[in-house]
């Protein structure tokens, strides 16, 4: 078999779909993707809503200082959530135009990053409010050591199960995808070196 | 915009898929690659300039997106993440539509890692390596020494099957 061969046969193949189905699908695609995104601001803005009518009276009105204290640190967490999270949705995406290997490279930093953040979920997303509500509840539940036990028992169990799933996602799924792609471009660079160690471009 | 869009998916529908089609591991699969790459090639369009060839900046986009589907944790593209034969259905001759002697070469090359494979794709695609070294960032020279590695491993893999 000979390459004129082999590119024969590989085009052989053809796409069964038709042009005019491609870009309606394409704008369907579009308009899905813009109210999931719709749907999902609404979302957030809208636990950020409720929890500060929740906790801002609280935070102004409460008689023990404990529930004035944890639902102000409970408000604040919030915000820093919503802004955290904000902040990383604007973040600018790797160019889709960049030649591949460079492109990896970006992808491979969006990965490493997506590790980081994951890891350190304890102390930005859990450890804030969480104290932020141990407070309130000690001053809410002041003489009643049942109820006390009832909310912080659900408050451990929240954060421990929000804890495990973060680092299981790191563990089973990001990290080997940071590992197969670090191991990809490491034997790419050493090609590289090794074929053209003039070519600059990468 | 949409004219243009419309031409670009007429001229290079096919060889999109067949991209698709050697990074998934069905023909289902195939298909959701195949709408993002679209999606992304409707999104990047109005930073398209006529710096390089309307083809060679679809291939890249095509090679990005699917590359990046393969390790992406996205619960969608998961689906991509399988890397022994185990986990991939070849394509069937009598459903996908195509002969044995491409079921043969795709599984020779899904043998290959992500940028050989990427390489040799392009190549199957008729185009030159000046083309493929436009689009996958390196000069020709290298695309050469590269190529002859590459179709060496695929001749040797092919070489018992045909």
């Amino acid at each position: 078999m000979n390459d004129e061969l082999l590119q024969s046969a590989w085009q052989k193949m053809k796409a069964p779909l038709q042009t005019g189905n491609i870009l309606d699908n394409t704008m369907s695609e579009i308009e899905t993707l813009k109210k999931k995104i719709r749907r999902r601001n609404r979302r957030e803005i809208g636990a950020a809503i409720v929890l500060l009518l929740i906790f801002l009276p609280i935070c102004c009105f409460a008689a023990n200082i404990y529930s004035r204290t944890g639902a102000f640190i409970v408000v604040l967490s919030a915000i820093a959530i919503i802004l955290k999270l904000q902040n990383r949705k604007n973040t600018a995406a790797a160019d889709i135009t960049l030649p591949p290997v460079p492109y990896l490279y970006q992808h491979l930093i969006y990965l490493k990053n997506e590790v980081r953040i994951l890891s350190t979920v304890l102390y930005w997303y859990i450890l804030p409010p969480m104290t932020g509500f141990a407070l309130f509840f000690l001053g809410h539940d002041n003489n009643n050591i049942h109820s006390l036990i009832f909310h912080y028992g659900i408050l451990i169990f929240v954060g421990l199960m929000v804890y495990i799933l973060n680092k299981m996602a790191v563990k089973l799924i990001l990290q080997p995808l940071v590992i197969r792609l670090e191991t990809l471009l490491k034997e790419e660079a050493e090609i590289t070196a090794a074929t053209d160690p003039q070519n600059t471009v990468l | 915009m949409k004219t243009l869009f419309n031409k670009i998916a007429e001229e290079n529908r096919d060889r999109i898929y067949r991209i698709c089609r050697s990074y998934s591991t069905n023909a289902v699969d195939t298909e959701d690659l195949f709408q993002e790459v679209m999606l992304q090639v409707w999104k990047a369009l109005p930073g398209f300039r006529n710096e390089s060839s309307v083809n060679s900046w679809v291939f890249r986009i095509a090679l990005n997106v699917c590359m990046r589907a393969k390790f992406s944790h996205d619960k969608r593209k998961s689906v991509f993440i399988k890397t022994d034969m185990t986990d991939i259905d070849l394509p069937n001759p009598k459903q996908e539509g195509h002969d044995p002697e491409y079921r043969e070469l795709f599984s020779c090359i899904w043998q290959l890692n992500e940028i050989d494979k990427s390489i040799i794709l392009l190549f199957l695609e008729n185009q030159s390596y000046r083309e493929i070294g436009e689009i996958t960032g390196r000069t020709e020279n290298n695309i050469a020494t590269r190529m002859k590695r590459i179709k060496q491993k695929l001749y040797t893999c092919l070489k018992p099957r045909l």
